[in-house]
């Protein structure tokens, strides 16, 4: 038997196993438990039950939130388990709505799918509540389906409005290598890359605002040629004239990149962030983009996490 | 790795037996090592843990049949030590490519982040996929494992406390019989759900 202490059957130490926040010892120690000891395998189990029940109600937040995006999303199965989740939490809803709806208490003591109601309920009123909750769960989906492609329509407006965003930065950063070029003519030689940035190959990449539903990373695909990477972070809300931009790897927390004080701009009618970073910088893998807003006199405060993934090609 | 080994009926049972530990569980012994083997392969970001689990029962069965006997260590406890080594096979493989990555069918390396772009119009249809399988799956439980676990993971934070206690009142079972019985139905129906979108 695999010796253990109580610790680890306490609910925060499992969470960070679980969403990889613990050392490989650490997590080695709890991989034994999790396979070898019967107690341990069913407590965890659960614990990811509620972890997973907990994302997708949307009561996580701060690193764990974080890491589990970038984490626990990591993989098929565990986004499966995920989804399952979801759907677990849509039944309920909609089992809760049609008890309310037939006047019942919200305890789910008749089953929404009205295959097989209880036996002290006469076939023909389970019929009908069986329609009933048909035609509700029928209104949803068309519901659902009309927010969706809401949601699609927008989102290509926000993507046409991207490339000339594109090219907005690029005639800033022709200005601003103008300027450059200026003041190196004044200071004499410097060891600033020499290439001319109006020929540089940008990729840019639209985020949205960070939601805490069911929501998979974007990738940017950087190629070898790629010299600029534009990250265009859509914010909730513009409530700071001035926001700072922190690239971080998530696995690592290490920072890759940080901007100064860079001003909102526009993108289709959405408040947006713009960040410019060498490709060089980047490695194939998860990140996030962590934005800061500036406040005139005081800290600083982080407005939202905005996780994306780097495919190298 | 000798993945021309398939075990004749009698090493099976013999295995399924030593794992079972002389109480007859009907294979679900057998059934819940795998679960934990592939939910430890998938945490180590493993792009086939149901393949590395089945390759580690494998590795185990003829073990056994090899030897006889194992009696250093318990079943569940030789199994990881088992899984470990497979892992690390998987690590060395998916590393350095060599002849033998086939074996694994790997697409990526352990411990990166394989990420599946969606959009929202296929995660609309595989969401109302999902949850025409969750029915069906549902409607499959008794009625009393339905309710229970609709009842078990309704309710946020102190209100899923209060509620899974009073049910465990209700049904006469301690917090911690009433957590494994829900977390046993979950398994089922997840499982059940799986297998109905793939079957598509």
């Amino acid at each position: 038997m695999p010796s253990f202490d109580q610790n680890v059957f306490e609910d925060p130490y499992l969470v960070r196993y679980l969403v990889g926040d613990l050392s490989a010892e650490e997590a080695d120690r709890l991989d034994q438990l999790s396979i070898a000891h019967d107690d341990f395998a069913w407590h965890l189990r659960e614990i990811e039950n509620d972890l997973v029940d907990s994302y997708v109600r949307s009561e996580l937040n701060g690193e764990t939130l974080a890491r589990f995006k970038a984490f626990y999303m990591a993989t098929a199965r565990r986004r499966q388990k995920v989804q399952f989740a979801e759907g677990l939490r849509q039944l309920r809803a909609t089992n809760i709505t049609a008890a309310e709806t037939a006047g019942k208490p919200s305890k789910p003591r008749v089953r929404f799918w009205g295959m097989s109601a209880p036996s002290r309920i006469a076939p023909q009123l389970g019929m009908y509540l069986a329609a009933l909750v048909m035609l509700l769960v029928t209104a949803l989906l068309l519901i659902e389906n009309a927010h969706l492609r809401r949601e699609v329509r927008n989102a290509r407006a926000q993507y046409e409005s991207i490339d000339q965003r594109a090219r907005n930065l690029e005639n800033e950063l022709k200005q601003q290598h103008t300027a450059n070029t200026e003041a190196q003519k004044k200071v004499g030689p410097s060891d600033w890359p020499t290439a001319d940035i109006g020929q540089l190959k940008t990729v840019s990449l639209l985020l949205p605002p960070p939601t805490r539903g069911m929501s998979s990373h974007q990738t940017v695909t950087v190629r070898p040629h790629t010299d600029l990477v534009v990250l265009l972070l859509t914010l909730e809300s513009a409530d700071y004239s001035r926001y700072s931009v922190t690239v971080k790897d998530p696995a690592t927390n290490e920072v890759v990149w940080q901007s100064s004080g860079l001003d909102a701009g526009s993108v289709g009618g959405r408040k947006v962030v713009s960040a410019a970073l060498r490709a060089n910088l980047l490695r194939g893998r998860n990140y996030i983009a962590e934005v800061a807003g500036l406040p005139n006199a005081g800290r600083q405060r982080i407005v939202g996490d905005y996780p994306f993934h780097v495919a190298l090609r | 790795m000798k993945k021309d080994w398939a075990p004749t009926h009698g090493s099976f049972q013999d295995f399924l037996h030593w794992l079972d530990q002389g109480v007859d569980s009907g294979g679900e012994k057998y059934l819940e090592m795998h679960r934990r083997l592939a939910t430890y392969f998938d945490r180590k970001n493993c792009l086939t843990a149901d393949e590395l689990a089945d390759e580690t029962l494998a590795r185990v069965a003829q073990k056994l049949q090899d030897k006889g006997e194992i009696t250093e260590l318990s079943p569940a406890h030789y199994c990881y030590v088992t899984a470990k080594f497979v892992f690390l096979e998987y690590v060395r493989h998916a590393k350095y490519g060599r002849a033998g990555l086939e074996e694994f069918s790997v697409s990526g390396q352990p411990g990166s982040a394989p990420i599946v772009a969606t959009s929202p119009d296929d995660r609309g249809d595989g969401q109302e996929k999902l949850l025409s399988c969750l029915d069906r799956c549902l409607n499959k439980l008794s009625a009393a494992d339905s309710e229970l676990i609709l009842e078990y993971y309704q309710g946020e934070k102190h209100e899923k406390i209060q509620r899974r206690r009073e049910l465990g009142v209700r049904l006469g079972l301690s917090a911690n019989a009433l957590s494994i019985r829900a977390c046993r139905i979950r398994t089922k129906v997840e499982q059940c759900v799986k297998d109905c979108c793939k079957s598509g």
